[in-house]
């Protein structure tokens, strides 16, 4: 086999590895923000806008980003069938876009419609060098504003590289380059007469660098335009085969994948990611891990850790091990934007909390920029209108849900449940209906702890909000709450197996009061008591000792209370 | 191969037929189950078409006759061809059209009672509607826009759209008597500014001043055009856990005063700017008069459910830009114990039309909210019951020859504001509301994730440049409103 090849096959390895398993996170964020339709409606949505037609198609293969695996071999398709179009003989140069493309992904706003109309645009070339018609050139005054209307600014790729093809490969001549000239003269036109008579309500710089290339309207990076110029150079370039001139190109090929995705799939930012990811899918005890090997310190990954430790029913006795922030790090007010909440969606639809899940969800869809639906959303926002016992209003999401591939199927059978009145055989629905409040309560986010309390309180029984709820009390060291709402938790949940975190809070209050040894209530257990004499005794004796941050106390509430995080 | 093109061409056929002739007819002593609701409203001549469904058919047929002229739609649902119908309208104003549903329903053919469409004789001149659209949303609208809607037809499209100026929210487009060459509208977020037209000026003005708790807010023209009488609100929400309530909006404080126009400057009066909490500021339509709703504020103590607004006039100078002494509580919301919101003149300055619910500034949430009329010439007020429903009825205003008014309505499904439009005549009797005509009204709605939001009339078409309007939101300097107290 070739070397090239072989090296062809490594990157198609290495992109799907890299989507597939390392950060999966990257398709599932995409996913998020579509909702791809199988309807002449929502075609005619986009093919009705110049480059409309390569959103809808990019769209179609997103969804199944719903799936790793489908996800990353969608990826690798497109980045390798760049490849394979700009290939030229044995020359590695083509990786280049490719490679590139890789690294711009890592920017979250780069939208898929932009590789795919690369792509698009280099198969049209591949199309037009394959006509054997004897005055071609004619026949571009059709395809160009075609190629443009279909996929967009790329068309530039497809109008420069089809007049320079010939037998003898890529080159600009006098002659080409009269018609590329007057070609280029004419596509403007065709953009201006577009811009003006047809799209008005977009900003001039979509019409010319591609609506729906980039989430952002009008802040198109430069990379965008680097990679569509690579697209047009790389064709022209020859480059002699030799062994070292290979391996030259290969070595820069590689420096510069690393060194970008390095770069652009920044850890902070895909640590968000990886959380919401992981939430979305269930995945409490990875995400545990993750924040504790990562000792991640933020309020969304607080709002997500305690997530996990609610679903697991490890809050009680694990809280103090992860950084906790303030009320932020249970429920995050909304951020303005249509991703710093989706845990908190999530973590509203646990709770019970049903408007919160309605309105986190609208908010969180009515904030994507570009205006698309959401499935994830969508879907939660039916949910919600179900429990609210709205199913005709319901029914308009589940009638979008069904024109879909991967929501089909939920969607059908939440529609069975609600034409049959039977939402109570979903086992969450169930769980949902029987511990929501049904009148008299305000969210609030700076009294998150009363509110779940008396949510718990006056719902059925619901011993994740009762924790969220006492959790809440302590991160905000408000001992007083916490006492004072501790016997509704003893009411539901007796006193014989009490959370070690609530043991040690309650053992911190009542030395607070002044109370001696045999005064403390006995479902403080012996050892607990003993480990505080420990604790307290090392305190005195010095609190910036190494002990506290790395030792055996660490994870204690008296830590977290009187040290911090 | 001969057969092979029979058959295409007969598959053709099928899918471009208008739909099935009723055969073996059975006749059913009831009327329709149509949508929209079209039974028994008036409308004006040359209105778009009344295109409806029936409910759970197959298949209809629908004749529709009056004054010799007839109008025959088949198919799927009725659709009407606008031509024939703007003549049918015309033939029959001031009379009404019989309406004939013939339906397949689980393939039978029922032939149902008639109906009637009324014609008024009261004209609607005007090119249409403005209205906002918004999605469904607490906080944040990525998609939100202004849009026109030619009331003759079923064309639609943007005055300002999201897309145009990402982000940033837009609100109250507000036309001077339904004027498309004098309006206003606000761009909320990063590129904040109050756009205003007028004399074929366009200004990007910024409201906000140390003087002044925010930005200007709920607008009204006065009639010369020269001012705008503003509010000034602090909005604040709250959200329920309730199964049937989920927000209430409700304002922190709140302040009026008027804008001279063209001064640039913001008049400020003490009377207008008090302890209680003044919103919705309308001038009366010879501009003598200053209308708007007053509160004590309840809110201040928590108490969200005794927030009531009176409404109150005051007489204004337009000369010198002064209002007067001359406080007069036309209706005591204390006294009634209810709120008065959105009130609005008609420009034959005969009526004021205003909102009423059991308390609150922003009665769009609040089931029980009514429209009411005032007489200006009596000081009497009813319920325009004829109108109302049991849900939200909201945001109304007046056609530019005061005949007819839209409205909003939560009527159909309690969550979306639908447009509704129903006519008036000089003794102020209202006719049966009509749900604002679509092409397939069925298809629409239900697909439909936005709510219509500040509806008014435009006599004409508002012609605005979206994309210089959007780059002079971006780049323009802003004129900062001077103060001037008085």
């Amino acid at each position: 086999m070739k070397k090239s090849k072989i090296i062809f096959l490594i990157f198609a390895f290495l992109s799907f590895c890299f989507w597939a398993f390392v950060h999966p996170e990257w398709l599932n964020f995409h996913e998020q923000y579509q909702l791809f339709e199988f309807s002449t409606d929502y075609f005619v949505e986009h093919i009705v806008l110049p480059g409309g037609f390569v959103v809808w198609f990019s769209e179609f293969f997103v969804q199944f980003f719903y799936n790793n695996f489908l996800g990353a071999l969608v990826m690798t398709g497109c980045l390798t069938g760049i490849y394979l179009l700009l290939k030229n003989g044995d020359n590695l140069i083509a990786l280049l876009p490719p490679v590139l493309i890789w690294i711009y992904s890592g920017d979250e706003n780069m939208m898929m419609a932009f590789p795919f109309a690369v792509l698009l645009s280099l198969f049209a070339v591949k199309g037009f060098e394959r006509l054997t018609l004897k005055n071609k050139f004619y026949l571009q005054i059709l395809i160009v504003p075609l190629i443009y209307w279909l996929v967009g600014y790329c068309a530039w790729i497809y109008l420069i590289l089809s007049l320079s093809v010939d037998n003898n490969g890529y080159r600009i001549g006098k002659e080409n380059f009269i018609k590329i000239s007057a070609l280029i003269l004419y596509l403007v036109g065709f953009q201006f007469f577009t811009a003006y008579f047809i799209t008005r309500n977009y900003p001039l710089i979509d019409i010319f660098c591609g609506i729906n290339y980039y989430r952002l309207r009008m802040e198109i990076p430069d990379l965008q335009h680097i990679i569509a110029l690579c697209c047009i150079v790389v064709p022209f370039i020859k480059i002699p085969q030799k062994k070292w001139i290979m391996y030259s190109q290969l070595s820069l090929i590689v420096v510069v994948l690393v060194l970008g995705v390095i770069k652009k799939y920044d850890f902070d930012r895909y640590s968000y990611y990886k959380i919401d990811y992981m939430v979305r899918n269930q995945e409490w005890e990875k995400l545990l891990d993750f924040a504790k090997k990562n000792n991640l310190q933020s309020d969304f990954a607080s709002t997500g850790v305690n997530l996990a430790l609610a679903m697991t029913g490890q809050m009680p006795d694990r809280l103090f091990e992860f950084n906790q922030t303030n009320n932020e790090g249970f429920l995050s007010t909304f951020g303005y934007n249509s991703f710093t909440c989706t845990v908190t969606a999530e973590a509203c639809y646990y709770l019970g909390l049903v408007n919160s899940v309605l309105r986190y969800n609208f908010d969180l869809q009515a904030a994507i920029l570009n205006c698309n639906y959401s499935g994830r959303f969508t879907k939660r926002i039916a949910e919600a209108y179900i429990l609210n016992g709205r199913y005709d209003v319901a029914k308009r999401y589940l009638n979008k849900l069904k024109r879909t591939v991967f929501y089909r199927a939920w969607a059908l059978k939440a529609e069975d449940f609600i034409s049959n009145n039977n939402i109570k055989s979903n086992p969450d629905w169930a769980r949902l209906n029987n511990i929501r409040v049904k009148r008299g309560l305000n969210f609030s986010n700076p009294h998150l702890g009363e509110m779940l309390m008396y949510f718990s309180v006056m719902g059925g029984e619901n011993r994740m909000a009762l924790d969220y709820a006492l959790s809440s009390f302590l991160v905000k060291r408000d001992l007083k709450s916490f006492v004072e709402s501790f016997p509704y938790y003893t009411k539901y949940f007796g006193t014989s197996q009490i959370p070690k975190i609530y043991q040690q809070a309650f053992l911190l209050a009542c030395v607070q009061s002044g109370y001696s040894i045999d005064r403390i209530p006995n479902f403080i257990s012996p050892e607990i008591i003993s480990f505080f004499q420990d604790f307290d005794t090392a305190y005195l004796l010095n609190k910036n000792s190494k002990v506290f941050k790395t030792g055996k106390y660490v994870g204690t509430y008296w830590k977290y209370y009187l040290i911090g995080n | 191969m001969k057969y092979f093109y029979y058959i295409i061409l007969l598959l053709f056929c099928f899918m471009f037929s208008c739909g099935q002739m009723p055969e073996n007819v059975k006749n059913v002593d009831s009327l329709p189950d149509i949508f929209p609701d079209y039974v028994g409203v008036t409308v004006p001549v040359n209105i778009a078409p009344l295109n409806f469904n029936v409910k759970n058919s197959q298949d209809v047929y629908v004749e529709l006759s009056g004054n010799g002229e007839k109008l025959i739609s088949v198919g799927k649902y009725a659709d009407f061809d606008i031509e024939k119908w703007h003549l049918l309208t015309q033939k029959n104003i001031g009379g009404k059209i019989i309406v004939s549903v013939t339906a397949k329903i689980s393939d039978e053919w029922k032939k149902f009672k008639d109906f009637d469409i009324c014609v008024s004789n009261d004209s609607l001149n005007d090119y249409g509607l403005t209205f906002r659209m918004i999605p469904p949303g607490y906080e944040t609208f990525a998609h939100i826009g202004i849009y026109q809607r030619n009331i003759h037809n079923f064309d639609q499209e943007p005055v300002v759209d999201g897309m145009a100026i990402q982000g940033d929210c837009m609100n109250c487009h507000v036309p001077n008597h339904a004027n498309p060459k004098e309006f206003q509208l606000h761009v909320r977020g990063k590129h904040s500014a109050t756009f205003i037209r007028r004399n074929g000026e366009d200004k990007y003005v910024q409201t906000a001043t140390d003087s002044t708790i925010a930005n200007c807010m709920y607008a009204y023209w006065h009639p010369s055009g020269k001012y705008i009488a503003y509010s000034l609100n602090l909005i604040h929400q709250t959200f329920f856990e309730d199964t049937t309530k989920y927000i209430e909006v409700y304002d922190n404080a709140s302040d009026a005063l008027i804008m001279d126009v063209d001064k640039n400057q913001l008049i400020l009066y003490d009377k207008l700017m008090t302890e209680d909490f003044e919103s919705y500021p309308v001038f009366s339509t010879d501009g003598k008069t200053l209308f708007y709703c007053s509160s004590k504020p309840y809110v201040k103590s928590g108490i969200l459910d005794k927030m009531r607004y009176s409404l109150i006039k005051v007489s204004f100078d337009d000369k010198i830009g002064k209002i007067g002494c001359d406080f007069d509580t036309i209706i005591n919301a204390e006294k009634i114990q209810k709120s008065i919101t959105h009130p609005r003149p008609s420009y034959d300055g005969k009526y004021l039309m205003f909102c009423m619910a059991d308390y609150s500034v922003f009665p769009i949430h609040h089931t029980e909210s009514d429209l009411y009329l005032l007489n200006l010439e009596d000081n009497t007020m009813r319920n325009l019951e004829e109108v109302n429903s049991d849900f939200a009825e909201t945001f109304h205003n007046f056609s530019s020859n005061s005949r007819w008014f839209v409205f909003n309505s939560r009527r159909i499904d309690e969550i979306n504001n639908l447009l509704f439009i129903s006519n008036i005549d000089e003794n102020g009797h209202c006719t049966k509301p009509f749900l604002l005509p679509q092409k397939n009204p069925e298809e629409y709605y239900s697909n439909l994730f936005f709510s219509y939001n500040v509806p008014d009339f435009t006599s004409e078409k508002v012609e605005l440049d979206i994309r210089k309007f959007a780059r002079n939101i971006f780049n323009t300097p802003r004129i900062q409103v001077g103060v001037k107290r008085n």
